[in-house]
């Protein structure tokens, strides 16, 4: 009993994680269609700007607040400079620039920082906590924490805010948005800027556990995929239940199914994605989407 | 005989058609009309399987549409134009002829890889259909340029064009005559009597032009939210109330 | 083209291989057996890509299932090295249609992500399953006895570029077939594709799992090449790379992947002394690059100035456009 409630809690753990890069991911896709292949190479890139700013001294709260504003202007500056001119193209060539935009931060950041795993401190203590007989540790509740507070803090951006419901209209229907004047352009380069910063939230929670290096990213973002799809690409929400879901998958085939261990959790992820296209390809929570001809 | 029977689909909670019914005879030129939004593209759509069909029958000539794929409605016998051009826009005009008598051939992966000479008389035949057809429809201009430079007008031609070249026995039209000037009206109701009388065909068409309607087809099926509301020769429908009261408003 | 000119034309390319296998130093030929490899997989990426519209990120997986499948059958049950090749290419192509049932039938990007998914798993499943595939360490393969006097580089060059050389010719074929358009005109428009009585699903499916096959067959040729198989190799990277390599030489265009493979070949002994991660920056680069500036590539913009200049020394003659229907490029 102990056990599973420990597993469970550790699967809701690095569930929030991927529920938070999932989140970014269906952010892209609800303003602009496509998924964004490079979302967990930026999350990387800015957890190494993070790292390298700690590196040089600042205090760890300083370095993560100045890594969040530049994942800010760097996901609206990638927007702005890059990703619109191919805003009219087919989803074909959108999917491949993010996949060269993936290339290239992987390679650069390759060249600045080396292969050899770095380790990033949490902010809190590595230490354990014992709750009515369950062992978990504080950057597990740190995690919880976090996650569900950043939900709160963008829940209000986008249902309370002038910002959001803009943000909202311009992913909904840019041509009547941009008819109200609202400037389209800004909107989604402020709707990229934003999901990096959350991708920049999960790889900084995560780095501390997985160590940090270039790659250091490809599993959360497979296991974001399969929390998008599994919640479906057009739900926010589902999204992030999605990723929690996948994290108790994850925790309970890692315990009690012994041939799969930790060994095959990747394994797990694909097969997960696969069902769930099979099964319910528009997620638990996603709207059917029906072509117009 | 084209005989459709309560069809019925839903999109989420929104019944998009419900108990829509249609019947076109053999060789004769139907018109489905109604107001904006009355269901008439979702229609042919379910009609021609792009849409799931949740109730109701649709046949042709005894065979069942409703549940076959897309490509199964076209080996019935069926073909479609589109509301918004669906031309395929990188290739040429005569590329997307011969793409329209994609049925006439038989070469699948195998045979296409190895291109043996039955392969080749396939290609050299629906060459010459398709050749054939760009003559008849009046594109031997434009028959090697791309297709996506090309006018509006002629745009449609290649899409009639393309419809007929896997001949069809049954052929629908989504709004036609959109978009066209008059004298390019009379043209099209022109070539369409003349491609119907050559081959055969059954056409049903979907249009607002009252006047093309009214001068082109015997029998007239009226839609409106969904449902069919009249059905008759074309000066029936017009004294219909219901269908007055369709395009009017109610009387108040 | 005649009958008789194309066969005088594949016969003499034909000789010209065969004259270099003689002419041509064990370290060139080992180089240019890769660009015959690399071509083989980059056709089939160019198939789905290209003509039928849809996006892999893990044909990687394939090359490596291809490389895997060569390299356990010689060393486990002795097969001699040639056969073991149709059966990589059977297998993959199995993996493929497997794989590709659930994932073309749905939204644009599926197929991506499914693909995606499988590129970043199977490393860990290749060490997870050490018994079979010598998990971390990889396999050693030893390299096939060549026949004759040639030596094994001479002989493992032969075997690469002839198949690269039939399957160019299949390839060839099949985009310009009825198939080919098919595969167009579901790029183009899949709704009106399937009103012409294209089996839409299908058409994407079989070739999803015909590109997987000929990928596949690429990794067991690569086996020959290198006589070695280790995870590490066939990592996500490798699948993206592929993908620019394509991108570079010209999507939906027979002559693009024999373009991108000599790309792909000579681009890392230029760049990896300037650092390991360079080839990876300048793909990246590429596939942005080209798609914002030259989507129809590097063969895209040379039939264009071929065409350009044809027109300037004989300008009276009409130059016809390429009406091949399969080397459009795509519309961007």
């Amino acid at each position: 009993m102990q056990q599973l409630v420990q597993t469970l809690l550790d699967g809701v753990g690095s569930g929030m994680i991927y529920g938070s890069l999932a989140l970014a991911l269906v952010l892209i896709h609800q303003a602009t269609r496509i998924p964004n292949f490079a979302q967990g190479e930026m999350a990387m890139l800015s957890t190494f700007v993070a790292w390298e700013l700690i590196d040089r001294g600042l205090p760890w709260i300083a370095a993560v607040a100045i890594t969040l504003a530049l994942s800010m202007a760097g996901g609206y500056g990638l927007q702005r400079g890059l990703i619109r001119w191919v805003e009219r193209s087919p989803h074909l060539t959108q999917v491949m620039v993010t996949l060269g935009v993936f290339m290239v931060i992987n390679g650069v950041a390759g060249l600045v920082w080396g292969y050899l795993p770095k380790t990033l401190d949490g902010p809190v203590s590595s230490g354990s906590l014992r709750i009515a007989g369950v062992t978990t540790s504080w950057q597990v509740v740190g995690m919880v924490l976090v996650t569900v507070g950043m939900l709160l803090l963008l829940y209000l951006l986008f249902s309370r805010s002038r910002l959001g419901l803009q943000l909202r209209a311009a992913a909904q229907n840019p041509t009547s948005a941009r008819l109200a004047g609202i400037n389209v352009g800004r909107a989604y380069g402020i709707g990229w800027g934003l999901s990096a910063v959350v991708g920049a939230v999960a790889g900084v929670m995560v780095a501390p556990q997985t160590g940090l290096e270039p790659n250091f990213m490809f599993p959360i973002l497979l296991y974001a995929f399969a929390g998008a799809t599994v919640g479906g690409f057009s739900s926010p929400g589902g999204a992030v239940v999605g990723g929690v879901l996948v994290g108790l998958v994850e925790a309970l085939t890692a315990t009690y199914v012994g041939f799969i261990g930790t060994e095959l959790s990747l394994t797990v992820a694909l097969v997960t994605i696969v069902i769930v296209l099979l099964v319910r390809p528009d997620g638990l929570f996603g709207k059917k989407e029906v072509a117009r001809v | 005989m084209l005989e459709v029977r309560d069809l019925t689909v839903q999109f989420g909670g929104v019944k998009a058609l419900s108990g829509a019914r249609l019947t076109a005879e053999r060789e004769s030129v139907t018109a489905l009309i109604g107001p904006n939004g009355a269901g008439k593209t979702t229609f042919f759509n379910c009609l021609t399987g792009l849409y799931p069909v949740h109730g109701g029958s649709a046949t042709w000539c005894g065979k069942q549409l409703v549940g076959l794929p897309a490509h199964g409605v076209a080996r019935a016998g069926l073909s479609r134009t589109f509301q918004n051009l669906a031309l395929f826009p990188s290739l040429t005009v005569l590329d997307n002829v011969i793409a329209g008598a994609h049925l006439l051939g038989r070469a699948g992966f195998a045979m296409g890889t190895l291109r043996t000479p039955r392969v080749r008389a396939e290609e050299r035949e629906t060459r010459r259909v398709a050749e054939e057809l760009t003559e008849e429809i009046g594109l031997r201009e434009v028959r090697d340029e791309p297709v996506s430079g090309l006018p509006y007008g002629t745009q449609k031609r290649v899409e009639l064009a393309r419809a007929l070249a896997s001949r069809p026995e049954l052929l629908l039209l989504d709004e036609p005559a959109a978009g066209l000037s008059s004298p390019e009206v009379a043209e099209l109701k022109q070539l369409i009597l003349d491609v119907r009388e050559r081959r055969g065909l059954t056409v049903l068409l979907v249009e607002h032009h009252m006047g093309l309607v009214m001068s082109l087809c015997r029998r007239v099926t009226v839609m409106n939210f969904g449902r069919t509301i009249a059905e008759g020769t074309p000066a029936e429908v017009q004294e219909d109330p219901a269908v007055v009261e369709a395009y009017l408003g109610a009387p108040t | 083209m005649s009958a008789l000119t194309s066969t005088l034309t594949r016969t003499a390319v034909l000789a010209v291989m065969i004259v270099c296998t003689f002419t041509v130093n064990d370290y060139d030929l080992s180089l240019l057996a890769q660009v015959g490899l690399t071509a083989i997989a980059l056709m089939g990426l160019n198939l789905l890509v290209g003509y039928c519209g849809q996006l892999s990120l893990g044909h990687g997986a394939f090359y490596a299932i291809g490389a895997y499948t060569t390299a356990i059958l010689v060393t486990r049950t002795g097969m001699p090295h040639l056969l073991t090749l149709p059966i990589a290419l059977v297998l993959s192509f199995a993996v493929g249609a497997v794989l590709g049932i659930p994932a073309v039938r749905l939204r644009g990007f599926s197929l991506a992500l499914v693909t995606l998914a499988l590129a970043i798993a199977l490393p860990q499943l290749l060490k997870h399953f050490e018994g079979l595939t010598g998990g971390q360490l990889g396999v050693n393969v030893p390299r096939p006895a060549p026949p004759g006097a040639l030596t094994t580089d001479q002989w493992t060059y032969l075997v690469a570029v002839v198949l690269a050389f039939a399957v160019f010719l299949g390839v060839r074929n099949l985009v310009t077939s009825r198939i080919g358009l098919a595969m167009v005109t579901v790029r183009d428009n899949e709704a009106a594709a399937g009103a012409m009585g294209v089996p839409v699903a299908r058409v994407r499916v079989v070739v999803f799992a015909l590109s997987a096959g000929l990928t596949g067959l690429a990794g067991a040729l690569a086996t020959l090449v290198t006589g070695y198989v280790s995870p590490d190799n066939f990592n996500m990277l490798l699948s993206v790379n592929l993908v620019a390599g394509i991108v570079l030489g010209g999507l939906g265009r027979v002559w693009g992947p024999i373009v991108g493979a000599v790309f792909l070949t000579y681009l890392p002994l230029y760049t990896t002394d300037i650092s390991q991660t360079a080839p990876g920056i300048v793909n990246g680069l590429v596939i942005i690059v080209f798609l914002l500036l030259l989507p129809e590539g590097v063969t895209g913009l040379a039939t264009r100035l071929g065409r350009r200049l044809r027109a300037r020394i004989a300008p009276r003659s009409t130059v016809r456009t390429e009406s091949g229907t399969g080397s459009e490029p795509v519309r961007t």
